[in-house]
């Protein structure tokens, strides 16, 4: 594999030659008071952050409906983010045309959500495999590696960072940082995720987990990869409200509220099943705590299993469901 | 009474307007009988089934759903019944993922077959009923 070393600050100095011009853009992380937030940055660099330890948002949630063209972007994000950015690219929500999509070798983070000091470097390192501190998504990640997009960042095993090109794009990325190519280790930091056991769960649990639900739909609205401007769930039709809902209980009978708790999660989960990337973005939004990723991480992993797919690892395969082979699924009739 | 109250099922049906409605009307013309609580909706293609109207049928009350298109490669649409087929295996195996696998099937039933229609929603509904009455 060729690849760039980066050793000190060869990155920073491909970015700021980018950004030296007018129609660059670089998103990416900020280092803040406390905290590391995402950022676009214009003009030059400034408190730039190569990798984020804590999650509160999936960046590719800003991106959506980006059509513009001359513009110039480039995403320095974790793969989680760039593997979104892809189903939306695919899912005609962004032109990819004019974007370099990096992807960022990832750690697991923590939630935004829990107090306390935000790890350092070297804590960072073991922070997936700690289950305590990591967020559950993070632990049970699929792809931490920077291999999705067009170029990657990768920290092999002795501490050092190297820049990899995986397409076109990515290789006039990896031109701007100065250096020769070399061959890059074998051995890198962060290894490929493990393969977890079809999920599985009654109903039972899934409403006790769920009961707590408020119906306040944050969960939808921060998924980076529910992006219908016409949700169904918008209107009376699924979730009724006021006269609809009065209408519909002199009708059939009392009811309890809030209405169509598992309907809207049953919903929502067949609708990102093949999209959803696992990034616990959902449940980092829920003010009640309620695990969703459990649920929508394992519905979309043994949903997109069955079609041998998954979300975001390339631009050029197709959405299980937005394409078809003639002679497949031969059991699916009953 | 001493005798238990038989507890019917409510059965609802997405059937498609070219080839398992016209069955329907079919068997209805030959007097064929089958279970009154199917409801049969009517859809342009079994592809404009979106999963969520199952799952919504489901949570407003119905026992069982079921989707029933032309066969494969008949399809009026040209490709319609293939993209059905992926997206209700998919909606299968989220059922299966929350152990209702039982409340949803898919036919194939073309506008000629309209004794293999009243023969697959009966099998439907008469297991359905078996379950609701056994717990």
């Amino acid at each position: 594999m060729q690849a760039k070393r980066i050793t000190n600050g060869e990155l920073e100095g491909a970015l700021n030659k980018l950004l030296s011009e007018d129609q660059y853009l670089v998103m990416g992380f900020e280092k803040g008071s406390g905290n590391v937030y995402h950022r676009i940055f214009k003009e030059k660099l400034d408190n730039y952050a190569l990798t984020n330890p804590v999650f509160a948002t999936n960046g590719a949630l800003y991106l959506r409906r980006l059509f513009a063209k001359g513009a110039q972007i480039v995403l320095m994000l974790r793969p989680c983010e760039i593997r979104s950015y892809i189903e939306l690219a695919k899912l005609t929500q962004i032109e990819p045309a004019d974007i370099i999509a990096v992807s960022v070798d990832c750690f697991g983070t923590v939630s935004s959500k829990k107090e306390g000091d935000v790890p350092g470097a070297e804590e960072l390192k073991g922070l997936a495999k700690d289950a305590e501190k990591a967020r559950w998504a993070c632990a049970n990640c699929r792809e931490r590696r920077g291999v999705v997009g067009d170029a990657g960042i990768r920290l092999d095993a002795n501490g050092t960072y190297w820049a990899v090109s995986y397409t076109d794009k990515g290789k006039t990325f990896l031109s701007l940082i100065d250096g020769e190519a070399e061959e890059a280790p074998e051995q890198m930091e962060v290894g490929p995720g493990e393969v977890r056991a079809a999920f599985q769960v009654d109903m039972k649990e899934f409403a006790k987990d769920f009961s707590k639900c408020i119906m306040c739909m944050n969960c939808r609205d921060m998924c980076p990869v529910c992006y219908c401007v016409d949700c169904v769930f918008n209107g009376d039709e699924y979730l009724p409200k006021g006269d609809a809902l009065f209408n519909k209980v002199f009708r059939t009978g009392s009811t309890g509220m809030p209405r169509g708790k598992e309907l809207f999660h049953l919903i929502r989960m067949f609708h990102v099943s093949q999209t959803c990337v696992g990034c616990g973005a959902c449940e980092e939004a829920c003010p009640q705590g309620i695990p969703l990723t459990k649920y929508f991480k394992g519905v979309s992993e043994r949903l997109q299993g069955m079609f041998s797919y998954m979300s975001g690892r390339s631009l050029s395969e197709m959405i299980p469901y937005l394409t078809f082979v003639e002679d497949e699924l031969k059991d699916a009739e009953d | 009474m001493e005798e238990k109250m038989e507890k019917n099922p409510e059965i609802i049906g997405f059937a498609c307007s070219f080839c398992t409605f016209k069955a329907s009307e079919m068997a209805g013309s030959l007097r064929m009988k089958y279970p009154e609580g199917v409801k049969l909706i009517q859809v342009p293609c079994s592809s404009r089934v979106d999963p969520a109207f199952v799952i919504k049928a489901i949570f407003e009350g119905a026992d069982g759903v079921f989707v029933a298109g032309c066969h494969p490669g008949d399809c009026h649409f040209i490709k319609g019944n293939f993209y059905t087929r992926r997206k209700i295996a998919a909606l299968k195996e989220l059922f299966a993922a929350f152990g209702m696998k039982e409340k949803l099937r898919l036919f194939w039933v073309s506008a000629a077959e309209a004794r293999r229609f009243v023969e697959k929603v009966t099998e439907f509904y008469n297991d359905i009923k078996d379950r609701k009455n056994a717990g």
